[in-house]
């Protein structure tokens, strides 16, 4: 009668559909016959394998996880305001450049504003005009040599706008 | 909000091909393979109970799959020996090795066991789903469930007791 009753029982407790009271027999049962305790421990084994599975769940908090750690743990939000400022910085850039390169064009000089290229000798820098002839680049100048010379000739200017003159020049030379 | 199963039981679908597949890209082929076979089925005969079609039909799609990924695909599952190279570098990161091989034991166990109760275990412990809802979706007894419930489980335990 008990293994009658086990076999009956078996499915739903494996199942997790038993009510209190038939848990309390299951229970009973297992307790009592050890053979049928082991027969259940060992269907329970198999079951918690099918149950640890991957799941496609972990796998995506995994994927969270790991990306809110490369952001220092704080999900990287773009706010309305940002997107605006880095629109305005970019057609102020694209307005700049273009400007720089149509005045390069037609006077064919650069103006340098930064400090560094002046003469430091005092009496130089009064005689000099502010408008220093332009570098004349070495045919074959690379894009290395002119972000160099881009730097060089003064942080304040825009580096791309720099870079672009100093491309023409060599193009041009 | 659309209305049709497929759409709305999509993330359940790849949960069920990760289970077995472990890999990502794999569960999305997997997805899309079952909604060529869903869009062809509606066409003929829409199903009684579309999420039971629709997770039997991925398991069978993760169980071929996982099949073709095998040098043998034929014959026996013991002939089964997996292309492990090649599987690990594509598994997710939930694996290793020791996971990688236990996940496979058991995945060529279950492709051992019947389709009936290949179903019901993937319902039962894969969808959760209880007897009586198992037991409408396949128009059978709930009784009869539960004996494929414990005889799949028993198959699954004798074949990876016979492995070890």
């Amino acid at each position: 009668m008990s293994h009658e009753e086990f076999e009956q029982l078996l499915p739903e407790a494996l199942g997790y559909e038993l009510d209190p009271e038939r848990q309390r027999r299951f229970e009973k049962l297992l307790n009592d016959y050890p053979d049928l305790r082991d027969e259940y421990d060992r269907l329970v084994a198999v079951r918690s394998r099918l149950e640890q599975t991957p799941s496609a769940e972990a796998l995506s908090e995994r994927s969270e996880r790991k990306m809110t750690t490369h952001r220092g743990g704080q999900p990287r939000k773009v706010t309305a305001w940002v997107r605006i400022a880095a629109s305005w910085l970019l057609a102020f850039a694209g307005g700049y450049t273009t400007h720089a390169m149509f005045n390069a064009n037609r006077t064919g000089e650069v103006r340098v504003e930064s400090p560094a290229l002046v003469s430091e000798n005092p009496s130089d820098a009064t005689s000099q005009s502010p408008t220093l002839s332009p570098p004349v680049s070495d045919e074959g100048q690379t894009m290395h040599d002119a972000i160099r010379e881009a730097r060089l000739r003064g942080p304040r200017r825009s580096m791309l706008s720099q870079c672009m003159v100093a491309m023409l020049k060599s193009a041009g030379s | 909000m659309t209305n049709d199963p497929f759409q709305m039981l999509r993330n359940d679908m790849y949960g069920w091909a990760f289970r077995i597949l472990g890999r990502h890209h794999d569960a999305l082929d997997v997805v899309q393979d079952v909604f060529v076979r869903w869009n062809r089925h509606c066409q003929a005969d829409y199903p009684a109970s579309p999420r039971a079609w629709l997770r039997r039909v991925t398991v069978n799609c993760a169980l071929d799959a996982y099949r073709k990924q095998c040098r043998t695909p034929t014959e026996s599952v013991d002939d089964w020996a997996p292309l492990e190279d090649q599987r690990n570098a594509q598994r997710a990161p939930t694996f290793d090795g020791a996971t990688t091989e236990r996940h496979d034991e058991l995945i060529r166990a279950m492709a051992a066991c019947s389709e009936t109760q290949r179903f019901v275990l993937a319902a039962k412990i894969f969808d959760e789903q209880s007897f009586a809802s198992i037991a409408r979706d396949m128009d059978l007894a709930p009784s009869t469930v539960k004996t494929h419930y414990v005889r799949g489980l028993q198959n699954l335990r004798d074949y990876l007791e016979g492995q070890s």
